[in-house]
C-alpha cells in the first residue's frame, strides 16, 4: 500500500513535469503540424544554462529563469534560422520532421562536444521533506509542482479568454481562413513559437531540477515520453495533454515502484506505439487532417 | 596500418549492404524504416551467439540460443534473423499513416527494442553484450593474411547483393514495386498486391540488414546495445539520400563517403582536444551534412518520380524524372503550403 501511494507521488511530480514539456510541444506542433524532433534538444540546453549559472553562483531560481528565456531564444532560433527557410521551400510534413532531426542532431552533439559527453549534477539543496497522508515531498518537488499548476491553468485560460489565445486556435485550425478573417498570422506564429519555448524550457529546468544533473542526452531521451502524450492526446489539445501527462506518469512510476522500473521508457514507448496503430489521430485531437506546413 | 586498412574495407562493406537495404526498402519500397540498425543488430547478435558456443560457457556473459555452428552458418544464421524480425515489424510499418507519424512510430520501435536489449540482461548480455566472438576460420590462417581474406569475403557478398538487387530492379517484380511506389490506386487497379510487394521488399531488406550486422559481428568480435543507437540509422539514410534514392551506385557513393570517410577515418586522425571529442563532432558533421542534403535536394528524400523509358542501349530504364516541385511528389498526398 505505502508503495503504491509513493509510486502516486513521484507519478504527481513526474506528470507536473511531463505536463509543461507536452503541452509546449503540441502548441508549436497544432500550429505548425511539423513534428519538432529538437523539441528535446532545446530542452536540454535549457537545462544546461540553469546549471552553469546557478554553479557561477546565482540562485536556482535566477538559474531557471534565465534557463527558460535561453530555452525561448532557442526555440525562436530554430524556428525561424531552419524551420522556417525550410518550409519556404516547400518541403513535405515529413521532410520538415527530418530536418528537426538533423537540428536536434547537431544540438544534442555540440552540447556534448562542450560538456565532454559528463553528466553535470547541481549543488543546490532539495529542501525540507514534507509529508500528506503518505506522500511525501521535497521542497523542489513541491515548487516544480506549484509551477506546472500555474503555468498549465494559465495557458488553458489564456487559450480561451484572450484575444491573442483564440487567435492561436484559430490560426491552429486554419491559417489560411485565420488570415482571411484578419489576424495577423505570421505574428500569431511568432508569439506561438515564444510560448512554446517558454513551456520547453519550464519542462527542461524542471526535469533537470528533479534529476538534480544535465547531460547531452537529457531532452532527446525525454521526447518519447513527450510524442506519446502529444499523440495519444491528439495534436494541439493543451488541456488533455497535460491530463494524459498526469495518467501516464502515475502509470509509469507505480510501475517502476513494483519492480519494472527499467522498463519505464518501454511502457510509455508501448502506450505510443498500440496509439499509432490503432487510433493515429489520438484521443481527442481535432487537428490530424492538416497537412499543410504553417511556419 | 595494414589492419586499419582492411578495417575500413570491411566496414566500406558493412554500411554498403546497409544502404542497399535501405535503398531498396526507401527508395524503391517507398517504406519508411528508422528502425533499420535493428536488423543489422539482430544479425550481429545471432551470428555472435550462432559462434560463441553453448550460453554460460566461458567469459561471464549470458545469452541465449548459444551454439557453435560452422562456418558460414552464423553469418547465415543472422541474415535470417535479420528478415525473421522484419516480418514481424513489417506490418506496423504497411499502416497508412501520415509519413512523419511513421518514421517517429519506427524511430520508436527501434528505441524501445534497444532499451528492452540493454535492461533484459539475459538476452545479448544488456548494456555490455557480446564480446570474444570467434572469427570464421580465423585458426587457419596467419594474423597477417585473415584480415585480407575477411576483405575479399566482404567484397564478395557485396557484389552477390549488388548483382541480386539490379536483377531485382529490372524485375518485373522491380517495375510493380515502383509501380505501387508511384501510384498505388493505379497498381492495384492492375490486380498487384501492393501489401504483399511491400513486404517482401521489406523482408529483403531485413535479410541483407542480418547479413551486414553478421559480417561486421564476425570481424570485430563484439556488439553492444551502444553499436546500434537510433541515430546510426541516419547514417545510412544520410549515405542513401547523399548518393541519390533508388540508385544503388549512388547509395555506394554515399555508404563510402558517409560511412568510412566521416565516420571511420576519422578514428584514426591524431587526438584533437580531449578523447572523445572527435567522437561527438562527427555526429555534428552528420546532422549539418543531413541538411545540407535536405536543403539542396529536398525531393532527394522522397520516393524518385521515375518514368519509364529506353536507353541507349535499348533496354527499359528507368531514370529520375524531370524535377518536379518537392511538394506534389508526397504518395500520402501530402502537400505543402507555406503560410505566413
Amino acid at each position: 500500500m505505502s508503495l503504491l501511494v509513493s509510486g502516486i507521488g513521484f507519478g504527481i511530480i513526474s506528470g507536473a513535469i511531463l505536463s509543461m514539456s507536452s503541452i509546449g510541444f503540441t502548441l508549436q506542433f497544432g500550429m505548425t503540424n511539423v513534428l519538432n524532433l529538437a523539441y528535446g534538444t532545446v530542452m536540454t540546453i535549457a537545462a544546461l544554462i540553469t546549471y552553469v549559472v546557478n554553479i557561477s553562483g546565482y540562485s536556482i531560481f535566477v538559474a531557471a529563469f534565465i534557463g527558460v528565456v535561453f530555452a525561448m531564444i532557442a526555440t525562436l532560433a530554430v524556428g525561424w534560422g531552419v524551420l522556417q527557410p525550410f518550409a519556404h521551400k516547400g518541403l513535405p510534413l515529413f521532410a520538415m520532421a527530418m530536418v528537426s532531426v538533423g537540428v536536434s542532431l547537431i544540438g544534442d552533439y555540440l552540447v556534448a562536444s562542450i560538456t565532454h559527453s559528463e553528466i553535470y549534477q547541481f549543488q543546490f539543496p532539495a529542501g525540507q521533506t514534507y509529508r500528506f497522508s503518505g506522500l511525501t515531498f521535497t521542497t523542489t518537488d513541491l515548487v516544480i509542482i506549484a509551477i506546472s499548476i500555474i503555468s498549465v491553468a494559465a495557458i488553458e485560460l489564456a487559450l480561451h479568454r484572450t484575444r491573442l489565445g483564440v487567435a492561436i486556435r484559430a490560426t491552429s485550425a486554419s491559417a489560411s481562413l485565420a488570415r482571411a478573417c484578419g489576424i495577423p498570422t505570421r505574428k500569431v506564429v511568432n508569439a506561438t513559437w515564444l510560448i512554446s519555448g517558454l513551456f520547453c524550457g519550464l519542462g527542461g529546468v524542471t526535469l533537470a531540477m528533479s534529476y538534480q544533473s544535465v547531460t547531452y542526452t537529457m531532452g532527446t531521451a525525454y521526447l518519447p515520453y513527450i510524442l506519446a502524450v502529444v499523440i495519444v492526446a491528439g495534436i494541439g489539445s493543451v488541456g488533455y495533454a497535460a491530463l494524459i501527462s498526469l495518467v501516464l506518469s502515475v502509470v509509469i512510476q507505480v510501475a517502476g515502484v513494483f519492480g519494472a522500473s527499467s522498463y519505464n521508457v518501454v511502457i510509455a514507448l508501448a502506450v505510443l506505439l498500440a496509439m499509432l496503430l490503432i487510433r493515429p489521430k489520438g484521443l481527442f485531437g481535432e487537428l490530424f487532417e492538416k497537412t499543410e506546413v504553417a511556419i | 596500418m595494414e589492419y586499419y586498412i582492411s578495417t575500413v574495407l570491411v566496414y566500406l562493406a558493412v554500411y554498403a549492404l546497409g544502404a542497399w537495404a535501405l535503398n531498396l526498402q526507401f527508395g524503391l519500397g517507398g517504406i519508411v524504416n528508422f528502425a533499420f540498425i535493428v536488423f543489422e543488430a539482430v544479425g550481429a547478435y545471432v551470428a555472435g551467439v550462432m559462434s560463441l558456443g553453448s550460453s554460460g560457457a566461458s567469459l561471464g556473459i549470458t545469452y541465449i540460443w548459444g551454439a557453435k555452428l560452422p562456418f558460414p552458418l552464423p553469418l547465415l544464421a543472422g541474415a535470417v534473423a535479420g528478415g525473421l524480425v522484419a516480418l514481424v515489424i513489417g506490418p506496423a510499418t504497411m499502416r497508412k499513416m501520415r509519413r512523419d507519424y511513421q518514421a517517429a512510430a519506427m524511430l520508436v520501435v527501434a528505441i524501445i527494442l534497444n532499451q528492452v536489449v540493454t535492461n533484459a540482461k539475459g538476452i545479448f548480455n544488456g548494456a555490455e553484450g557480446l564480446a570474444g566472438v570467434p572469427s570464421p576460420l580465423s585458426q587457419y590462417f596467419s594474423a597477417s593474411t585473415y584480415p585480407w581474406l575477411y576483405v575479399i569475403w566482404g567484397l564478395f557478398l557485396m557484389l552477390i547483393v549488388y548483382l541480386f538487387l539490379q536483377r531485382l530492379g529490372r524485375s518485373p517484380f522491380g517495375r510493380t514495386l515502383r509501380a505501387i511506389r508511384d501510384d498505388e490506386a493505379a497498381a492495384v487497379a492492375l490486380g498487384k498486391n501492393p501489401w504483399a510487394t511491400r513486404m517482401t521488399v521489406f523482408v529483403i531488406g531485413g535479410v541483407i540488414g542480418g547479413l551486414a550486422g553478421g559480417l561486421l559481428m564476425e570481424y570485430i568480435g563484439a556488439w553492444g546495445t551502444s553499436a546500434w543507437g537510433y541515430q546510426e540509422t541516419f547514417v545510412l539514410v544520410v549515405a542513401v539520400v547523399f548518393g541519390g534514392i533508388g540508385n544503388q551506385r549512388g547509395a555506394l557513393i554515399g555508404a563510402a563517403l558517409v560511412g568510412v570517410i566521416l565516420l571511420q577515418l576519422t578514428l584514426f586522425l591524431p587526438p584533437v582536444g580531449y578523447p572523445g571529442l572527435i567522437n561527438s563532432l562527427q555526429w555534428v558533421v552528420i546532422g549539418a551534412a543531413w541538411l545540407v542534403v535536405l536543403w539542396f535536394r529536398p525531393d532527394g528524400i522522397l520516393p524518385e518520380r521515375a518514368f519509364l523509358g529506353l536507353s541507349r542501349k535499348g533496354r527499359l530504364d528507368f531514370r529520375r524524372g524531370a524535377s518536379g516541385s518537392a511538394g506534389e511528389m508526397d504518395q500520402r498526398g501530402e502537400k505543402a503550403v507555406s503560410v505566413g
